[in-house]
């Protein structure tokens, strides 16, 4: 068994800056993540091999990374990569499928920083190949450079929807169109709360005008209702959107395209934190569960700490300032930081996200889901892509008396892949929400069971 | 099979790595993974599912969905978008 004094589970921006702050106070930390390469999907370098040109190298996500893990490594952090942590079965003790084999870490603090993956809306025909999510079209494109299409709709909503929308057209991809059930008026409305965080609105503005200059047409009020293809993608059907960004019926629009990206905000990745007994609570804002945490971060396991995106969506920026503080109360909790210097130390860094939390809850407003987005999908729509099971399968569990999430889940399969119902799990409840005409609180989640990440299944797969 | 989706010409990638996909001679440039490789040579489709036997590729690209999962050498199931291609990797589709 390998000993640490702080285990941090993610070396994106929240793992790598609680890992910083705890090194440099003097606690010997190890960082482990399932990735080959650190930085997290936004900070995340390019393979070894690779040898990016100049204006690549300057990329600021890419230039964000570097100094990232350059303090990391000045401080003493111990990182080990492709190494996955998947669950704990005694208290301090993380179980972690690393590439020399199993491995047990015990540690005196844990923090978790597993970051968040795309929210996917199902519609027919969103299991073809060539259609992507939205952070998966990003990540073939920065971290390898090879584009997902030729001609792509894009469609979604959020930040993150903008963000790619123009770096794909960057590169060269025919971007057709840019779908967005939100009205034109939404990302205006969160301008004021961004006025104290301008280097935000500048990149805002400079994704937007990019677009506009490459002649993007970006359709507000519309929303993505079918993909078709008979073995691959070949076009997206677009429809009006009223209110409730509902398709309106007669509005139909065919693309032509070799792909489609979709992506609807993104998704806490809770799986470990629950596995590791962390409660969680339902925030209606992001339409999502979170661990519930202390001021400083730490669940309801004491000793166990939440943070950055897989605590609740809200970016880099915010991530790397919860990990700062969660480090520095760790190094505080472990004798290496009078409270004082710890206070003293956090100050700056709780200042920032009481600002940053005025844009946070802008943009949860202006891009919060609304219900008839769900309606795209019809009895034969695939719900859980990993077992194939479709809402009609769905439906009729619901009408066997399937009335939780759980109970569909066992009646069904879905959510019972691979994938461990991070693709479906949400859209599921949803559906189920509005089906039996409960909350998606009162309808709550199905227990949670190691491993967080199939690391065991995998072989049982290669088997079949 | 469509044509092979275009790799950007702002980085200098490894040398070259071949590998076979079902029997099949790809090309890929050491660092990029499976998935990557087999895009750039045309080949989207990297499994048929279990059930119905639909054509399945990349979706998350992030090693969270296992859509991609291919198998390597006859033994081991890997995400494709995750796992760097190596030279002399025989890589199969599998119907999960």
């Amino acid at each position: 068994m390998t000993s640490t004094e702080l285990l941090v589970v993610g070396a994106g921006p929240a793992g790598l800056a609680t890992a910083i702050e705890s090194a440099k106070a003097g606690v010997r930390v190890l960082v482990v993540d399932d990735n080959l390469r650190p930085g997290g999907q936004i900070y995340r370098q390019l393979p070894a091999e690779f040898e990016p040109t100049l204006p690549l190298r300057r990329k600021a996500d890419f230039r964000n990374g570097r100094a990232l893990m350059a303090e990391a490594d000045a401080a003493g952090v111990e990182l080990r990569l492709g190494s996955t942590a998947w669950g704990s079965f005694e208290a301090n003790v993380m179980e972690v499928a690393s590439p020399a084999g199993p491995e047990r870490i015990r540690s005196e603090r844990t923090v978790l920083a597993a970051g968040a993956h795309d929210r996917a809306v199902p519609v027919p025909g969103w299991t073809l190949p060539g259609v992507f999510t939205v952070g998966g079209a990003q990540a073939l494109l920065k971290n390898q450079r090879v584009l997902p299409g030729r001609r792509m709709v894009i469609a979604g909503v959020g930040p993150l929807l903008l963000v790619v929308a123009s770096q794909l057209s960057e590169a060269g991809v025919d971007v057709v169109a840019v779908v967005e059930p939100a009205s034109r008026w939404a990302a205006l409305s969160i301008l004021p709360a961004l006025a104290h965080e301008w280097p935000l609105l500048a990149d805002g503005i400079r994704y937007r005008t990019s677009l506009m200059r490459r002649g993007v047409r970006w359709m507000s009020r519309a929303v993505l209702t079918r993909i078709e293809g008979d073995q691959e993608v070949t076009a997206a059907i677009v429809s009006r959107a009223d209110e409730r960004w509902r398709p309106v019926p007669g509005t139909e629009r065919r693309f032509e395209v070799d792909a489609v990206a979709l992506g609807y905000g993104l998704l806490p990745s809770l799986e470990l934190a629950r596995v590791c007994g962390c409660a969680v609570e339902y925030d209606a804002g992001q339409r999502a569960w979170r661990p519930i945490r202390s001021v400083h971060f730490e669940s309801t396991v004491p000793g166990t700490f939440v943070v950055g995106d897989g605590a609740g969506i809200a970016g880099a920026i915010v991530a790397a300032q919860e990990g700062r503080i969660a480090g520095l109360t760790v190094a505080n909790q472990l004798g290496r930081l009078t409270l004082e210097e710890t206070d003293r130390r956090r100050a700056p860094y709780l200042n920032r996200l009481l600002r940053l939390d005025r844009c946070r809850r802008a943009i949860d407003r202006a891009f919060a889901l609304r219900e008839g987005i769900f309606d795209a999908a019809g009895a034969a729509t695939i719900a859980c892509r990993c077992e194939e099971v479709s809402f009609g399968d769905l439906a009729e569990a619901v009408q066997d008396g399937a009335d939780t999430p759980a109970m569909l889940k066992s009646f069904t399969r879905a959510g019972m892949g691979p994938c461990q119902g991070r693709m479906c799990a949400a859209s599921t409840t949803e559906w189920l929400a509005r089906r039996t005409g409960q909350s998606i609180e009162a309808l709550g989640l199905p227990p949670a069971a190691p491993p967080a990440k199939p690391v065991v299944s995998l072989e049982a797969l290669a088997a079949e | 099979m469509g044509d092979g989706l275009p790799r950007l010409p702002d980085v200098q990638r490894g040398y070259d790595v071949h590998f076979t996909f079902n029997g099949d001679s790809i090309r890929a440039r050491a660092g990029e993974t499976i998935a990557a490789a087999l895009l750039a040579a045309g080949r989207r489709t990297l499994r048929h599912s279990a059930r119905s036997g639909a054509p399945r590729g990349l979706f998350c690209g992030m090693g969270v969905c296992f859509d991609c999962v291919v198998m390597i050498d006859g033994s081991e199931c890997v995400r494709a978008c995750v796992t760097p291609a190596a030279d002399g990797m025989i890589v199969t589709s599998v119907s999960a």
